[in-house]
């Protein structure tokens, strides 16, 4: 699943250990999910989107909104 | 939103929860051979210690508190870690199973044939333990 989690950490400056520790996971979790190895669990995503203020949708990308 | 104004914070806590995962990754470890060499020098300082013929009491001791340190390990590990940890970890012990399930049946299967030597079961159980953790390894750092 693509996702917008690097532009948005970039756009706010924050590292990869930072937005972790916001979220309780990870460092390496965070990169799992930047990179695409790793989608987050539903809890996480909407974790995710409330730090960001933003729509889920907005954030994670599963593709099935480019093709209808 | 949650509180993102005090930058910084979030750092500390990955640091602190690092070096919570380490503190039990390493503590059992690092805590069973000094408890085992103490019980058996305080109650049984004549006997024979790692030469292959353990004193029985002991062995029961050693065998016990391995398993009440191994449950006090994994309950705060599975508490520390997180959801793609807990990923890793999942794949890492279901290959250890399967390698160990399938791997011993044809493991067994040539033994019978003699085609190659009998194994050991530590080894073959320290080699599924190994591989399962490497898998983990792999997943939760690549």
């Amino acid at each position: 699943m693509k996702n917008r989690l690097k532009v948005l950490r970039a756009e706010r400056n924050w590292s990869q250990a930072e937005l972790a520790g916001q979220l309780g996971v990870s460092r390496q979790a965070i990169n799992a999910v930047e990179t695409g190895k790793y989608d987050p669990s539903l809890p996480l995503a909407f974790k995710i989107a409330r730090l960001f203020d933003l729509p889920i949708e907005e954030i994670f990308d599963d593709q099935f909104n480019q093709n209808g | 939103m949650i509180n993102s104004t005090k930058m910084g914070d979030g750092e500390r806590r990955e640091k602190s929860r690092i070096r919570r995962w380490w503190a039990v990754i390493l503590g059992a470890p690092l805590a069973l051979p000094p408890i085992f060499y103490a019980t058996h020098h305080l109650f049984w300082p004549d006997g024979p210690f790692l030469d292959g013929a353990l004193n029985p009491r002991f062995a029961i001791v050693a065998a016990v508190s391995t398993c009440v340190l191994g449950l006090l390990v994994a309950v705060p590990y599975h508490r520390i870690i997180d959801e793609h940890e807990e990923r890793s970890f999942l794949w890492g012990a279901t290959v250890g199973f399967w390698l160990m399930a399938f791997g011993g049946f044809a493991w067994f299967f040539l033994v019978a044939a003699k085609l190659i030597p009998m194994a050991s079961f530590l080894i073959f159980w320290l080699a599924c333990i190994l591989v399962g953790a490497a898998v983990q390894l792999w997943l939760q750092f690549r």
